[in-house]
Parts: structure tokens; C-alpha cells; sequence
């Protein structure tokens, strides 16, 4: 399986951005898209993509696959993800190690999951079926989570480690989240990071949270805090170059701002990678 | 506790707040199970919350936050989504308004809420498939009094009883809007997206109920029946053509 290509640093693409890309040439290298918010199969959001698409390197990312609901496969959600794929031709396709409901109802939100071999046999055969469906490998994302479940019979690592082994998908490593899930639950970040297998992961996510004292909040909200910065440092020593881009959600800022967190996301990585800086790191490594 | 089924009591927690999944939960080294559960019970409300705020925007204007906030509530309580895209939840909202105390007395809100929802219905959809005058021109006389026709995925149509389209159109402009009123009688507006920019026109009432009929199905010639019984038979023919060729030209037929 061909691993897909390093894109160096980007940005999660959102509406209230675009004219600003489009109309500038900001020093992002590539763009995230949620498969979503284009389903509806025209106007100006898929319009807008496809220009997009047209100048910047552009990966899909959705938040609705629910792989590891125990709910019937959603074909319907499958043939518009595969039609949109077809359109926009990312360079990878992805989603989330979670559910989102079942019983026919969504809660739109990335839910947790108990870390059984149960569990680890059910996403690894919905994987399967879906790289099948969709004719290309997935990557899946770690989430946030805020329970921990009595039942789990491995660390979320060694699920995420097998079910790449089993599936052949790649991951991505959402370094705030690993520091979210890790402080939840009193676990080693470290162990988080060596856990993973090196040679799956092509994408890092970086965002804010909220921590309130007892436990932390994945909000997409705010800037990415020191101590995020500090665990991509060491995600970075351990998984080398790997794509990279920030996730804003909620309180989004102008882009230049972001543009500007971006760069610090650069300079850890040439700092730590300064070899592989001089020939491969993009706008990064020219500025 | 197999994976369904505790999928199944996780979702009862975050929907009906039921605590069977707090078994199958461990405490934290700095906080409680049910207080990291209720993490996502309160997540799952202010999501919901925010998508119809976007959705919304101007809905939310006029009715103030407060207000709005209880409208949402209130939907998000009576309605779980279905769908994987999310911009389909609120769906729903404009009829829910309608037909729920206290918000039927205030028609302006009900209609808002249907402007702004057939407005994002035709924003993102397909534009493929649109139905071109070169279409009609190639059919045979023969075949136009049983041409069916369909309004585009682009295009559709709504009733309001209000001056909510003066309000839509301040609020969207950021002006002070005019005072809500009923309209002496109720309006047809055509929401349609040509290109990549929607619009929104009233329709005359000719136009309306011929528009409403052919999404009906109805075949051309039973339109132009229609029309004839409406405005009288002297060009009643040309009337309905007229009508069709204002919906083509403006990418509203499929």
C-alpha cells in the first residue's frame, strides 16, 4: 500500500475563510475539508472547494462514518462520500475512531468506545467493508473522550496499533486529543505516542481546549495551548515528518491568525527535523 | 454489557438522561463518572443549540436570544436527528414553530424560520440537471399538453402570512427591521438559486398556483386548463408559457 504523500502545513478549511484564501495566497500548504458540509452536491460550498482543490493539496474529513457503531452501515452516507471523493480527489479520505448513534438517530458527536476485543473485531470488519466500498484506504483519528469504560481490555494505543495492523488504514494522530483523553483519564501521553505505530500515521490534527480543573474539553475553540505544543514536539521526534494542520471550530479567527499559529507549528518541526527541513518542509522551509 | 447494547444505554444517557451506562463507567483520577457523562449530555443540547443558531441566523435576530434559546430547547427536545449531515436537522424547525404554543401567535417567526430554511435547502443543492428552453424547443407539438414538469433541487416555494420577507430583507442587510405585520393576504415566494447566489421573488397569484400544481405533477396541458379557469381562456395558453419560460430562465425546472 502506497503511503500517501507528506503535505507539510495546513488548515481545516471553513466557510468563513474562503474568501480570504481565494482572493490571497496564504502561506497554508494544504486544506482539510469536512466531507460533510459539501454532501449536498453543488452550490457555492462545493463551487468554492473545487477552486480550492483546484490551487492546495485537499484532503476530506468526515465526522459522520460512525465506523464503530454497532448500527447497520449507513450506504446512503457511503455513495455520497464516494461520489464526493470522486470529485474533489483528495489525497486521502477520513474519519473517526468513534460512534455517532444508533437505532437510526445521530447525536452528532464523536462518541467513545470500550477498548474490547469485541469492539476491535466489529471496527476492524466495518473498516474493511468501507475501504472496500469506497476503493481506497481510510485514515482514522483518535478522539476526545471523557468516560473511560470498565470493560476495556487494552489501552486505546493498542486498539488504535491493531486496528491498523488488521485494516491495513492509516491514522491520524490528533495530538490535542491525545493530551485531552490522557489527562481525562490519568493516562501516560508518552505511552500514547510510542503505542502508535510509526509507519501509520499521516496526519497530525493540532487545536484548543477548555480545561476546567477536574477534566478537559476538546473545543476547537482557542489557541493551541504550550503544553499541545510540547507533545507535538514529541510526536514529532517520534513519527518524523507527518502532515500537519490546525483545527478551529468554534470562535474561528481571521485567517492570518491562524496562518500565524501555523507557523509555529513550522518552526517545531524544523527545529526538531532540521535535516528533513532543508528538502522537504514547504512554504515552512522557504520562509 | 455487549458493544450494542451499550451503545444503546450511552445514547439513553446523553438523550433521556438515563443512568444505566454509569455501571459500565469508571471514575477518573480527578472526577466522577456521572459528571464526565454529563459532559456529553450537555455537549449534545449546545451543539444542537449552535446548529440552529447558524442555521438560523436571522430567526435568532428577531426573536433575540432569549427567545431563541427557548425555541431551540424546545425543538432540540421534541426532535433527535436522523441524519448523518448535520445541516438536516433543523429541518424540522419551521413546522415545528407552526404548530407549537406559544409560537403560531407570532406568525413573522414562522415565517422567518421558512424563508431562512428554503434558503439554505436550495443553497447547497445539486445544480446538475436543470432543464434549458433548448429542452422545450425540441419537443413536438404533440407532446406539450402531457409534459411533466418538476421544480429543480434549486428551487422551491413557500407561504407566508407575514411581512417576513421586509424583515428577511433588513435583517440580511443589517437595517432596522419594520415591525412585524400580518399581510392582507398571504403570499407565495419563489426561493431559487440560478447560479451560485439564491433569490427569493414574490410570485402573482396566477403564477403561484400554477407553480404549486406543476410540483403537484400536473401535466401541461391540465396547467394551462388551470390558467384558462383562472384569468379567463384568451391567452391563457400563452399566460402559462409565459410562466414557464420566467421558471426556466430562472434554473427553477428540472
Amino acid at each position: 500500500m502506497v503511503r500517501p504523500p507528506y503535505l507539510g502545513f495546513g488548515l481545516g478549511l471553513r466557510p468563513q475563510h474562503y474568501a480570504d484564501i481565494l482572493s490571497g495566497t496564504p502561506k497554508v500548504d494544504w486544506f482539510e475539508a469536512i466531507s460533510e458540509n459539501y454532501f449536498g452536491g453543488g452550490g457555492r460550498p462545493l463551487h468554492t472547494l473545487m477552486q480550492i482543490r483546484d490551487r492546495y493539496p485537499v484532503v476530506l474529513h468526515g465526522v459522520s462514518l460512525s465506523i464503530a457503531s454497532t448500527a447497520p452501515m449507513d450506504l446512503a452516507y457511503l455513495e455520497k462520500l464516494k461520489r464526493l471523493a470522486g470529485q474533489v480527489e483528495p489525497q486521502w479520505v477520513s474519519d473517526h475512531l468513534c460512534w455517532t448513534g444508533v437505532h437510526g438517530k445521530n447525536l452528532h458527536d464523536l462518541l467513545p468506545i470500550p477498548y474490547t476485543r469485541e469492539a476491535l473485531d466489529h471496527v476492524v470488519e466495518r473498516v474493511d467493508r468501507v475501504q472496500e466500498f469506497l476503493d481506497r484506504p481510510i485514515a482514522l483519528e483518535n478522539v476526545s473522550t471523557y468516560v473511560a469504560f470498565a470493560g476495556s481490555e487494552m489501552t486505546e494505543w493498542e486498539f488504535i496499533a491493531e486496528m491498523s495492523r488488521r485494516t491495513g488504514c492509516w491514522l491520524i494522530f490528533d495530538v490535542n486529543n491525545v493530551f485531552v483523553s490522557t489527562f481525562n483519564h490519568g493516562w501516560d501521553a508518552q505511552a500514547f505516542i510510542d503505542g502508535v505505530p510509526a509507519d501509520r500515521v499521516v496526519q497530525f490534527h493540532l487545536a484548543g481546549h477548555e480545561h476546567n480543573l477536574t477534566h478537559i474539553i476538546d473545543t476547537h475553540g482557542a489557541d493551541i495551548v504550550d503544553s499541545v505544543w510540547d507533545l507535538y514536539a514529541a510526536a514529532v521526534r517520534r513519527f518524523g515528518p507527518v502532515s500537519t494542520m490546525i483545527e478551529r471550530d468554534d470562535n474561528i479567527p481571521p485567517l492570518a491568525d491562524v496562518v500565524a499559529e501555523l507557523d509555529q507549528a513550522r518552526a517545531i518541526a524544523k527545529r526538531i527535523l532540521p535535516e528533513f527541513s532543508k528538502v522537504t518542509l514547504r512554504a515552512g522551509a522557504a520562509a | 454489557m455487549r458493544l450494542a447494547q451499550m451503545q444503546a444505554a450511552f445514547q439513553a444517557a446523553v438523550l433521556e438522561g438515563d443512568s444505566a451506562i454509569l455501571t459500565e463507567l469508571v471514575d477518573s483520577p480527578h472526577e466522577s463518572r456521572a459528571q464526565l457523562l454529563s459532559v456529553y449530555q450537555r455537549a449534545y443540547r449546545l451543539r444542537l443549540m449552535g446548529v440552529l443558531g447558524n442555521d438560523y441566523p436571522l430567526l435568532k435576530r428577531q426573536a433575540g436570544d432569549d427567545e431563541f434559546a427557548a425555541i431551540a430547547a424546545g425543538y432540540i427536545a421534541a426532535h433527535v436527528s436522523t441524519n448523518p449531515d448535520v445541516s438536516h436537522y433543523g429541518s424540522g424547525l419551521p413546522g415545528y414553530l407552526a404548530v407549537t404554543a406559544p409560537w403560531p401567535a407570532q406568525p413573522v417567526l414562522v415565517d422567518l424560520a421558512r424563508l431562512e430554511r428554503a434558503l439554505a435547502v436550495v443553497f447547497a443543492a445539486a445544480d446538475d440537471g436543470r432543464l434549458q428552453l433548448t429542452d422545450l424547443a425540441a419537443l413536438a407539438p404533440e407532446d406539450w399538453p402531457d409534459l411533466s414538469l418538476a421544480p429543480h433541487t434549486t428551487a422551491c416555494h413557500i407561504d407566508l402570512t407575514s411581512n417576513a420577507r421586509a424583515l428577511w430583507r433588513a435583517l440580511s442587510r443589517d437595517e432596522a427591521p419594520p415591525a412585524p405585520a400580518l399581510l392582507a393576504a398571504p403570499e407565495t415566494v419563489l426561493v431559487f438559486r440560478p447560479e451560485l447566489t439564491a433569490k427569493l421573488r414574490p410570485m402573482a397569484a396566477e403564477d403561484a398556483m400554477m407553480w404549486k400544481a406543476m410540483s403537484k405533477g400536473l401535466p401541461f396541458g391540465a396547467l394551462c386548463e388551470m390558467v384558462a379557469a383562472h384569468d379567463g381562456e384568451d391567452g391563457a395558453a400563452a399566460r402559462a408559457a409565459g410562466y414557464l419560460a420566467q421558471w426556466v430562465a430562472e434554473g427553477a425546472l428540472a
